[in-house]
């Protein structure tokens, strides 16, 4: 398989980012607006970043996105985010279904530039949206579970480990 | 071709040094600061970075880089700073020939290579957000250590007309 070692850490960014909603959908509507200093905003937000702009570096690595991207405003449903979560799973998919991706590639523009057609061009290459997906990603993550600690309310482990024993690509050792 | 693994492990060491070398500049009173929902203390957080980041090459390679740092002895910011250049720079060797399939054992269970090279990838992520959050909550601007700064630091974004 192409790629197989940032093909799994997509993944498990998707994962990360479907146990933080499914945590979420225990929040209140209150709850969900809460926030913290030094963070990104409320919860709310945050989740609805982490995914929109998850669908806009896929769209460059891509170089289409047919679906309309998620609109980053202060009243996201979460349902609405779990519609395109599910498109970046999807697109995740389809980044790897074909030849190896080539990191040096250079991409010249995204094709969700029709949506602000005044913003600049900007050119960049595969790695670093394919890199910042994941940082991105966690970064903004560890920012909700910041704000659900700091208000006494439940976070998530969100690290490769419980990731790999769900997927039971870990297991106890019976040797030494 | 470079292998796109090899640049998000090449952002983490970045990111992780830029960081430190930032935190490096505070003054001694700022690194004892944090705030609710994080880790510990700046100080605290980054050592955790490099703690761990020792242990995971330790695991994949066989080796330890630098002396142990252990959570509790805070060690200064330049020594961090040359531990976690050494467990960066081993991670992109090791991950150059590594197979994402090899199992490791580790902490009494069977870990495929590839879990744990996420594993580090994920971890300083996550802590350096904590530091940032640190920062941000008392007053200092955070640094950016995204892939777009890295990306920016090494001239490898730009616009186009």
């Amino acid at each position: 398989m192409p790629n197989p070692f940032l093909k799994r850490q997509m993944e498990h960014d998707v994962w990360a980012t479907e146990q933080m909603l499914a945590r979420c959908r225990k929040l209140s509507p209150e709850q969900l607006d809460l926030t913290t200093v030094g963070t990104f905003g409320t919860i709310r937000r945050t989740l609805g970043h982490i995914v929109a702009a998850d669908e806009r570096y896929l769209a460059r690595l891509l170089g289409a996105w047919d679906e309309a991207p998620l609109r980053e405003t202060p009243d996201l449903m979460l349902d609405e985010i779990a519609v395109h979560l599910a498109h970046v799973r999807e697109g995740i998919e389809r980044l790897f279904s074909g030849s190896t991706l080539d990191a040096d590639r250079l991409i010249p523009d995204t094709p969700l530039r029709r949506y602000a057609p005044n913003s600049p061009r900007i050119e960049m290459y595969v790695w670093v949206p394919a890199a910042q997906l994941i940082n991105h990603g966690v970064d903004h993550r560890s920012h909700i579970n910041t704000i659900l600690a700091t208000h006494g309310l439940e976070t998530v482990d969100l690290q490769v480990w419980p990731y790999a024993m769900e997927l039971g690509a870990s297991r106890e050792a019976k040797d030494k | 071709m470079t292998a796109a693994l090899d640049l998000v492990l090449r952002h983490n060491a970045w990111a992780n040094r830029y960081l430190i070398e930032f935190c490096a500049r505070l003054d001694a009173g700022a690194l004892e600061r944090a705030t609710p929902g994080t880790y510990g203390t700046l100080s605290a957080t980054l050592q955790h970075i490099v703690s761990a980041e020792q242990g995971y090459i330790e695991t994949l390679g066989g080796e330890m880089i630098g002396a142990p740092v252990e959570e509790t002895v805070p060690r200064p910011m330049d020594e961090l700073l040359v531990i976690v250049t050494g467990t960066g720079q081993r991670a992109i060797e090791l991950a150059s020939r590594d197979d994402a399939a090899r199992e490791i054992t580790f902490d009494g269970r069977r870990w495929s290579a590839g879990v744990v090279y996420a594993q580090i990838v994920h971890h300083g992520n996550e802590h350096r957000a904590q530091v940032k959050s640190i920062l941000g909550a008392n007053g200092i601007e955070p640094p950016g250590v995204s892939a777009w700064g890295y990306a920016m630091d090494a001239g490898l974004v730009r616009s186009g007309s």
